[in-house]
């Protein structure tokens, strides 16, 4: 199975794009009722550059890996709370 | 006697010298100006995150400048203390986003040369999305 990395990354862009377009329109700040679901949006921002560093041709750049497992994690530490996911993000860098 | 030469020359040339590096320091300052172009809070609204363009006269052109201060402090006239890159803003599509009250999250798909990216700063962490790497070059802060 040949997969068409080039052409999903220029996807990726359009879906970031839309995506980021979606965030930037909500104003919701910390504490109000709609500041779960823009990080949620943000979450979904931050997985497609995951996912774009996976599938870009040649070596898979790991400070990038890092960089992005770093923004999920954050995130995803506001809906899981007791999953000690920050205490994994000091983990990401301790060796670079 | 070899002494006091050395004195004599210290107060001729080392000094005046010293003197006249700090004006230069002090007149390119006066030179520069910044400019906000973006400003966000972070969500405990404890920090804020400035991006802002850095020019030094007509021959110097643009340079995009980011810096984590907090909230209640204002913008020195100084490059940015967080991230410095060649050209506008606009031209490097430069987007910041809180990840968290301690993570910001810079995203550029510019191909401008990238001077500084500080991993962190005050405690808080910048995580980054760059589409040119940046090199451990000599800093050079426009």
């Amino acid at each position: 199975m040949s997969l068409d990395k080039e052409k999903i990354i220029q996807t990726s862009w359009e879906m970031h794009d839309a995506i980021e377009s979606a965030y930037l329109e909500l104003s919701a700040a910390k504490g109000d009722e709609q500041w779960l679901d823009k990080q949620r949006i943000l979450l979904a921002d931050m997985a497609i550059h995951l996912l774009q560093t996976a599938l870009k041709p040649d070596e898979i750049a790991l400070d990038k890996l890092a960089n992005n497992l770093h923004a999920i994690l954050t995130i995803t530490d506001q809906f899981l709370p007791d999953a000690k996911l920050k205490e994994a993000t000091e983990l990401l860098f301790k060796n670079s | 006697m070899k002494g006091k030469l050395i004195k004599l020359l210290s107060l001729v040339i080392i000094i005046p010298a010293l003197l006249l590096i700090i004006a230069l320091e002090l007149l390119m300052d006066d030179f520069c100006q910044n400019d906000v172009h973006l400003e966000v809070l972070s969500p405990d609204k404890g920090h804020k995150a400035i991006l802002f363009t850095r020019s030094c006269g007509a021959t110097t052109g643009y340079s995009s400048q980011l810096s984590i201060i907090k909230e209640h402090d204002a913008l020195d006239n100084e490059g940015g203390n967080v991230f410095v890159m060649d050209n506008h803003p606009n031209v490097n599509k430069l987007v910041i986003n809180w990840l968290s009250d301690s993570a910001l999250h810079v995203l550029s798909n510019g191909e401008s040369r990238i001077y500084k990216a500080e991993k962190k700063i005050s405690g808080i962490t910048i995580n980054y999305n760059l589409a040119k790497e940046h090199k451990a070059t000599p800093q050079q802060e426009k």
